[in-house]
């Protein structure tokens, strides 16, 4: 433990400094009240506790935010019947507040804090602060209760098999659905609270034994160095702490679906959990960790694999399609069998535009058509496409504006970006197209290969915490064994190894078992 | 905070040098052999892999024996330090013409089967500025890009080879051991040139993660290009004959000209493979573009490398457009491989690795004593 310590010895810094509460109800609740001047949603309830000694309490909660029923039920309702009902008369003063927290509180969960400070925060996170009279602590009655988002299936990773649970926008809901798919004491769970105004709750969850202790040291330091007002989504904390922000890849992987956090917190892989966001982060990430989907590990591994060959080649075809068609079309018609070369030139006839205006036309329209739907309710979203894809497409290659061959093109690259299962990685390369085809349409298939090289030699000097972005791709001699888990899925009785993301020593996952040694039973 | 301080592993570094080696050699390598020694090139290049595989060796002892030091203190802690400034000084200047000329061949060899009507000028220019992204990015980068790059090489080569065996007559190969030793050894050289690349090792070496793995890597990356140079020369000579080769300027290229294949929608393979030859000359050019940063910012005792890439530029660029055609710059690129070659590659590694036995035995000798 002594490590954990020392990595996480900031947590205790808010206990630190503050005003004590005082004796007195009154300037107690004169302070709070002062605090939370014009603030009209803080609920402030003062009442007696007890028959012989009448205690003075009152309870501090946002109204909204706390859950009402346990309030009036457990809290409320105990304290001020039960209490005078009960047989407390031989009780000294100074125990009546031990008996209240003992006997009479009647809710699973409750602490104390020293300063008034702490109290305001937890009031402004929805619990409930209870004041007693002449006790110089102030006991927090956990009420958290707010109407939210119930768990449903994820919008943005769907699958057709695989579990259909989603994170949701409370925090403590998506612990549980990470906690319940990895019941082990060495999983913990770290909270910070990041903002300067939103002070919002920010969790890492990782194996304590398969963690490699670098990358958590370095994530500590990175979520402690965020100073800023209000996080209002994980998108906030991904930017502050990745490595590269020039780069126009994502060197975190966010994720909606909690077996795909807990797959990757049993690889070593660091599990970031943002309140109010439903989107997890996890690091250190790969680029080949965001070309997979859940589904290709609940699948029988030569389709997987199947899969994921199409989808790397989808992805290669909505980088650089249009730009191979500029390219060939207008630097080497040579490439082209002799048919096929006749037919595009009686296709392009009368097209006013070299192939790469007519490239850039037909991208750009289909951008704002995709980003236009995005934007609209659904039933018209569906309107959008038919008129956007198919009315235009059709009257623009009528009205000879462009060729239908690049029509065909285009609509082949719109949806092989749809292909690749991250959303993040094929904006990027949406963005990445454009300057493709610029570049074949200056120096053809020659300038296709010259930022391809540019892209590849980017990629390679990504790092996301330590671990090469193009990893094992670019680790192959020493992490061979990474190799299985890539553009191939090998069956997993043969993935022994936990891969390049899990400290060291702690590579086996199989104990050594060969493919043979399974589904056999007993001998 | 992680280490950042720019290390390579030793395959990575191996992957470097094969695809520095390869962009260099690849394109003449069969004209020439069959220039001076007909059908016996085979025997000319396991020689010369034999020696390339010894110096490789050798440099690989020298980095493992002197870890952490670069290449001017390598040359300084062994042949005394104004010594080694001239030496460095030279090697600047070798890879520097080395590289133009590289540049200067791809913009040619680009320009006649890609880009008819770019200016050359173009072509390099934007070469060279692809290349200094890379430098600038440093050697961590470049043994990841290498890593990646590598298998992929060989993998789309095996298909191409394949592709080629159509219309071969491997009989073409045939008399074997016709030629005088004497001829033999004479053509050693030439196949020596085509294996240059393999010197940036010394200049690399400084940044090896594990240097002690340094010499054994090195016999393996030579084994692979001498394989890959056995098998070219053989696709070569099998499918021109003698006679055809030695009047082809790019052999290899013609060789994959030749490439028809009944039902494949693409109609000329060639395009496809001078795409992919640009990524191969990319990596023959960067390596070189990158150790001569390293080694001017070692001669002027700057730290950050970074510095010297885009001054170097214009340097580079001028010295590919002085040779007035092709059949210049060959021999420009004769005299600077024979000479300058010889001294970097042959007997400035023996020099050093001669001063180093005499210093380790010395150093034992006062141990024992």
């Amino acid at each position: 433990m002594g490590l954990f310590d020392k990595l996480f010895g900031k947590k205790d810094k808010a206990s630190s400094g503050g005003v004590k509460p005082d004796k007195s109800l009154d300037k107690n609740m004169k302070f709070m009240k002062e605090a939370f001047e014009d603030c009209t949603d803080i609920v402030y309830r003062e009442f007696e506790v007890g028959n012989k000694y009448k205690v003075k309490a009152a309870l501090i909660y946002t109204d909204g935010m706390a859950d009402k029923i346990l309030l009036n039920k457990f809290v409320l309702d105990s304290m001020m019947i039960n209490t005078r009902i009960a047989d407390n008369q031989d009780l000294e003063e100074h125990e009546i507040f031990q008996q209240i927290k003992d006997q009479v509180l009647t809710v699973s969960e409750m602490k104390e804090v020293e300063t008034l400070e702490e109290g305001i925060l937890n009031i402004l996170s929805g619990e409930t602060v209870l004041f007693l009279d002449k006790y110089e602590k102030i006991i927090i009655v956990a009420s958290k209760g707010w109407a939210a988002r119930g768990v449903s299936e994820p919008v943005t990773e769907a699958v057709i098999r695989g579990p259909r649970d989603g994170f949701t926008e409370t925090f403590r809901v998506n612990t549980a659905l990470i906690r319940r798919r990895i019941r082990d004491t060495r999983l913990k769970l770290k909270t910070y609270q990041i903002g300067e105004r939103s002070k919002t709750d920010v969790a890492i969850m990782y194996l304590e034994d398969l963690v490699d202790e670098e990358v958590l040291e370095e994530v500590n330091k990175r979520l402690n160095q965020i100073n800023y007002d209000a996080i209002l989504d994980s998108g906030y904390i991904e930017q502050f702490v990745e490595d590269n922000w020039i780069s126009l890849f994502p060197q975190i992987q966010n994720t909606e679906r909690p077996d795909v956090a807990a797959a990757a917190i049993c690889e070593g892989k660091i599990a970031l959990l943002v309140d109010n966001s439903p989107f997890v982060l996890i690091v250190p990430s790969t680029f080949n960790a965001l070309m997979q989907s859940a589904e290709d590990y609940y699948e029988r591994w030569p389709i997987a694999t199947a899969v994921r060959i199409l989808r790397y080649f989808a992805a290669f075809l909505s980088l650089t399609a249009p730009s191979l068609y500029v390219a060939i079309t207008s630097f080497h018609p040579q490439m082209i069998p002799a048919d096929l070369a006749l037919a595009l030139a009686a296709n392009r006839q009368g097209v006013p535009f070299p192939a790469i205006v007519e490239a850039l036309i037909m991208e750009t329209t289909i951008e704002i058509l995709r980003e236009a739907g995005v934007r609209l309710p659904k039933p018209i979203g569906a309107t959008i496409g038919i008129v956007g894809g198919l009315v235009i497409g059709q009257a623009a290659v009528e009205a000879g504006i462009v060729g239908p061959m690049m029509v065909i093109v285009v609509a082949v690259t719109a949806i092989s970006s749809f292909a690749i299962p991250s959303y993040n990685v094929s904006i990027g390369f949406r963005l990445l197209r454009f300057i493709f085809v610029l570049s074949a349409g200056f120096l053809g298939l020659y300038g296709v290969s010259l930022v391809a090289l540019i892209l590849l030699v980017h990629l390679s000097s990504l790092k996301s915490f330590g671990i090469p972005y193009l990893s094992p791709f670019v680790t192959i001699m020493d992490y061979f064994g990474d190799m299985k888990d890539t553009v191939v899925r090998a069956p997993l009785l043969s993935m022994n190894n936990r891969g390049i993301t899990t400290r060291k020593g702690r590579k086996n996952r199989l104990d050594d078992k060969k493919p043979e040694d399974f589904g056999k039973g007993e001998e | 905070m992680f280490q950042n301080n720019e290390k390579v592993s030793p395959s990575q570094l191996a992957s470097v040098i094969i695809l520095t080696m390869v962009g260099t050699g690849i394109l003449t390598l069969p004209r020439a052999l069959a220039d001076e020694v007909g059908t016996d090139g085979w025997l000319v290049i396991l020689f010369s892999g034999a020696i390339s595989m010894l110096l490789l060796y050798a440099m690989g002892y020298i980095v493992k024996k002197l870890p952490g030091k670069n290449y001017l203190e390598i040359l300084s802690a062994t042949l005394t330090k104004p010594v080694a400034y001239v030496l460095v000084f030279l090697f600047i200047i070798y890879s520097i013409v080395l590289n133009s000329f590289l540049i200067r061949i791809f913009g040619e060899v680009i320009k006649m089967f890609l880009l008819f009507y770019t200016p050359i000028e173009v072509i390099m220019f934007t070469m060279l500025l692809t290349s200094i992204y890379l430098v600038r990015r440093g050697i961590e980068t470049l043994g990841r890009l290498a890593e990646f790059m590598l298998p992929i090489v060989i993998i789309l080569n095996v298909p191409l080879f394949l592709l080629t065996l159509q219309g071969t007559d491997f009989s073409n190969l045939l008399p074997v051991f016709q030629t005088p030793i004497k001829d033999l050894v004479m053509a050693i050289p030439t196949a020596l040139f085509s294996f240059l690349g393999y010197e940036i090792m010394l200049v690399f070496g400084v940044f090896m993660n594990k240097p002690n793995k340094a010499p054994r890597s090195g016999i393996w990356t030579i084994g692979i290009v001498t394989v890959f140079y056995l098998f070219l020369n053989a696709m070569v000579l099998s499918r021109f004959g003698v006679q055809q080769t030695t009047h082809l300027i790019w052999p290899t290229l013609s060789l994959f000209k030749t490439i028809e294949f009944p039902g494949l929608f693409i109609e000329n393979v060639e395009v496809v493979v001078m795409t992919m030859w640009v990524f191969i000359v990319f990596m023959s050019v960067a390596p070189f573009y990158l150790s001569n940063v390293i080694l001017i910012a070692n001669f002027a005792g700057v730290k950050n490398h970074n510095l010297f890439a885009l001054p170097l530029l214009p340097l580079i660029y001028f010295i590919s457009l002085f040779p007035d055609s092709m059949a210049a710059t060959y021999y420009y690129l004769d005299i600077i491989a024979r000479y300058g070659a010889t001294l970097v590659v042959i007997i400035v590694p023996l020099l050093v690795l001669i001063a180093l036995l005499i210093r380790l035995r010395r150093k034992e000798e006062g141990n024992n004593a």
